[in-house]
């Protein structure tokens, strides 16, 4: 090989030889970074932006798309279900988001004291969060059957309180659903929550000890303060999660999705029914254009709250 | 589980209306006996729903591939083939000559799904997924929220016209 290839004299090594060692190293960096920018470019901005495009369109997949400026939007927004759905999405967020902060905070404080078998409490609390969630929301639809089948209808039964609808109410199936999407990440929020705790310098509690600070004042004054950017993570992570839940409502409702009556139906199970069991592209388009505007709007709300002052 | 047929099969639900596409799997039934019967009637008014699906070739095959799947139809809907569907899905076939026999009608699982199909109905179906949830929805109405039975039909009625007219206008 080395025969035939001729040898470069020092100097001579054309554009690349004239390069400083600064600007080879920035076109390395660019070399590897090719590979996730052109990915990203092309699996997420593309779509992102040709959905802008889409949402103004009436397409089927098949024919081409016919533009027909904002009338998806006229639709959506004249549309009652459309209302009912984006009720439901923010009784996810709403009520999902602070119960799933404060019940990981609760349980993280007192298991960070927990030294008994404190590995095997925190697997168990993680567990959760490795298993699929479609295989997670059928367990729990089955918890939730009424009786002889349910095991909550079974334990409720043999306290002596009449039994449940669950998920077959109106008013109980959206909660039944959103308790399991909590559970299903309170293991992931107790280990960000724990590691956050063990952050906090041991010597700031000893002097709050020291100055005879009691437990209730140590919690106010130095561990929620200075576990604010944990908590600031955690609450966005935990709002987009609850304002794009699908796997759960989904896999616990496929008899009638997003039912009974949409009671529990979120916007993305909403976009993915029109998108791909009435194939109205245009119309699916212009749903995501609306939970892209929600999502954005409510991640940069949250930062500007709980930002550093 | 919630869905009815494994509800049937594991015995914790006493009745099933279903189709003859579930009989192979309700005989592997070991725990109970269980039999057919017709719909009950209202006032003397007999009902039934009956609908079908059918094999069909591309418009866009041509050539060898229009031959082969010329072929492969004719096979799919010839009596021997509708005989193994019978037997091994249990599935009623749609060739009189297979599912009319003395045998289907005289039995007592097949006999009251042939007499049912006498007075059976198939109303137009365009978008299986959009009417289905029209009738959930109107029977949830009328059992979640004491909708009254007349309203919840009617409202079901305008739904589904507005589906079948949004399918004909194209």
């Amino acid at each position: 090989m080395s025969v035939t290839s001729p040898r470069r004299s020092p100097g001579s090594g054309g554009a690349w030889g004239r390069l400083s060692i600064a600007g080879k190293q920035i076109v390395w960096a660019w070399a590897f970074l090719a590979l996730p920018v052109a990915f990203f470019a092309i699996v997420r901005f593309y779509p992102t932006l040709e959905a802008f495009y889409l949402s103004l369109t009436d397409w089927d997949l098949l024919s081409e798309p016919r533009l027909v400026g904002f009338d998806n939007y006229r639709k959506l927004f004249a549309d009652p279900v459309f209302w009912q759905v984006f009720r439901n999405t923010f009784a996810y967020l709403i009520f999902g988001t602070p119960i799933a902060i404060v019940l990981s905070f609760v349980i993280a404080y007192y298991l960070d004291r927990v030294t008994f078998l404190h590995g095997t409490i925190r697997a168990l609390y993680f567990l959760p969060y490795l298993t699929t969630a479609a295989a997670m929301a059928w367990v729990w639809r089955w918890f939730y059957q009424p009786p002889p089948i349910g095991v909550i209808n079974g334990l409720l039964g043999a306290a002596g309180i009449s039994a449940q609808p669950f998920l077959r109410s109106v008013d109980q199936a959206l909660p039944a659903i959103m308790l399991t999407a909590i559970w299903a990440h309170l293991g992931f929020q107790i280990i960000i929550f724990m590691a956050g705790l063990r952050a906090i310098p041991a010597s700031y509690y000893e002097a709050a000890r020291i100055d005879g600070l009691g437990e209730g004042a140590i919690l106010a004054r130095i561990t929620i303060p200075l576990l604010k950017p944990t908590t600031v993570f955690l609450v966005v992570f935990s709002s987009i999660g609850f304002l794009r839940i699908f796997d759960q409502v989904y896999n616990m409702t496929s008899n009638d999705p997003g039912g009974p009556l949409n009671s529990t139906k979120p916007l993305v199970l909403m976009i993915y029914q029109t998108a791909f069991s009435s194939y109205q592209m245009g119309y699916a388009a212009a749903q995501t254009v609306v939970l892209f505007a929600i999502l954005f709007s409510i991640s940069m709300a949250q930062l500007w709250i709980l930002r550093n002052r | 589980m919630d869905e009815g047929q494994a509800a049937f099969r594991s015995g914790l639900a006493g009745m099933v209306v279903d189709g003859t596409f579930r009989i192979a799997s309700y005989k592997t039934i070991q725990g109970f006996k269980w039999g057919v019967a017709e719909l009950p009637t209202q006032d003397g008014r007999k009902a039934n729903f009956g609908s079908y699906f059918a094999n069909a070739i591309g418009a866009s095959a041509t050539g060898e591939k229009l031959a082969a799947a010329e072929k492969f139809l004719a096979f799919i809907s010839s009596e021997k083939a509708m005989n193994v569907w019978l037997e091994k899905v249990g599935e009623l076939p749609a060739r009189r000559a297979v599912a009319l026999t003395e045998a289907n009608i005289k039995d007592p699982i097949y006999g009251p799904f042939i007499r049912g199909l006498d007075y059976a109905s198939t109303p137009p179906m365009v978008d299986e997924a959009a009417q289905r949830q029209v009738s959930i929805d109107m029977i949830n109405a009328v059992l979640l929220k004491d909708t009254p039975i007349k309203e919840a039909l009617s409202a079901a009625a305008a739904r589904e016209q507005a589906i079948l007219d949004k399918f004909k206008a194209r």
